[in-house]
């Protein structure tokens, strides 16, 4: 059996042959090397970078919101002794005896009087947040008294619309129906949301 | 190896160099905060009106 040389024979290979193995050889190790190791290390280096920008702007954002909550704060303190007029303009829940026992009282004060006083209509929202409770009054009184009853009802703090006001004149006296809707708010904290999400979790 | 092998393994670093730095323009440039972070982190309004409150304040005197 005859022996080979390998050596031999690769000495008699062409020089132009063996330097484009050598450079075929570079070109298959550096693919491979871009292809597993490099590729995955620029990934792994794009993906902080942009975890680390995304941090940065979330970061300014929520700075930005904290200075405009306390700028907000700054205001709602300056006008602190006004805030519980809101809720006597938009009650919690519409207090119905209450309200009658105001229009009964200026009634009263204007000599008006309340011949009936119903409430109707009573709705509240799906949510449950808000309620509107209708009032009709009947009444009767001369004709000063009543203007100043109107009036009064007018300017009262509380969040009311007149829907409907009937004045019409009998013998000695006029006699008036007033139609009032009543608006009531209730803050409901569940609609406020209330999630933590996590700032800074790359999303894969 | 001939010259045409040659130019294919060339071709073919080339084109996997240029797939790697599409695929990471294309991942990691844009950076793109998810709704629920944007929701919670957009600034809000540091104005509040406060007419409203005025006008309670004329109605609470008459």
């Amino acid at each position: 059996m005859k022996k080979l040389n390998f050596t031999k024979q690769f000495a008699t290979v062409n020089p132009r042959y063996i330097s484009y193995s050598y450079f075929g050889v570079s070109v298959v190790v550096c693919s491979i090397f871009l292809f597993f190791f490099i590729r995955p290390t620029l990934i792994e280096a794009g993906r902080l970078v942009k975890t680390i920008e995304k941090g940065e702007i979330v970061d300014k954002q929520l700075t930005t919101k904290l200075e405009n909550l306390a700028k907000a704060e700054a205001t709602i303190n300056e006008h602190k002794e006004l805030i519980p007029l809101i809720d006597l303009a938009l009650p919690d829940i519409v207090d119905s005896p209450n309200f009658v026992d105001y229009i009964t009282d200026i009634a009263l004060k204007q000599n008006i009087n309340v011949n009936t006083i119903n409430s109707t209509n009573i709705e509240s929202s799906t949510t449950g947040t808000s309620q509107t409770i209708n009032f009709t009054i009947n009444f009767s009184g001369d004709y000063l008294a009543i203007s100043k009853f109107l009036s009064n009802i007018e300017n009262n703090i509380q969040m009311l619309t007149i829907e409907n006001v009937s004045i019409s004149k009998s013998s000695d006296q006029f006699n008036g129906s007033l139609s009032i809707s009543t608006y009531g708010y209730k803050f409901n904290p569940d609609s406020i949301q209330t999630e933590i999400v996590p700032l800074i979790g790359e999303q894969k | 190896m001939t010259k045409s092998a040659l130019l294919a393994l060339y071709l073919s670093l080339f084109s996997i160099a240029i797939w790697v730095i599409f695929d990471l323009y294309q991942n990691y440039t844009k950076v793109e905060i998810p709704q629920e972070i944007e929701k919670v982190a957009t600034p809000i309004s540091d104005s509040i009106d406060v007419e409203m409150l005025q006008l309670l304040k004329e109605r609470s005197k008459l």
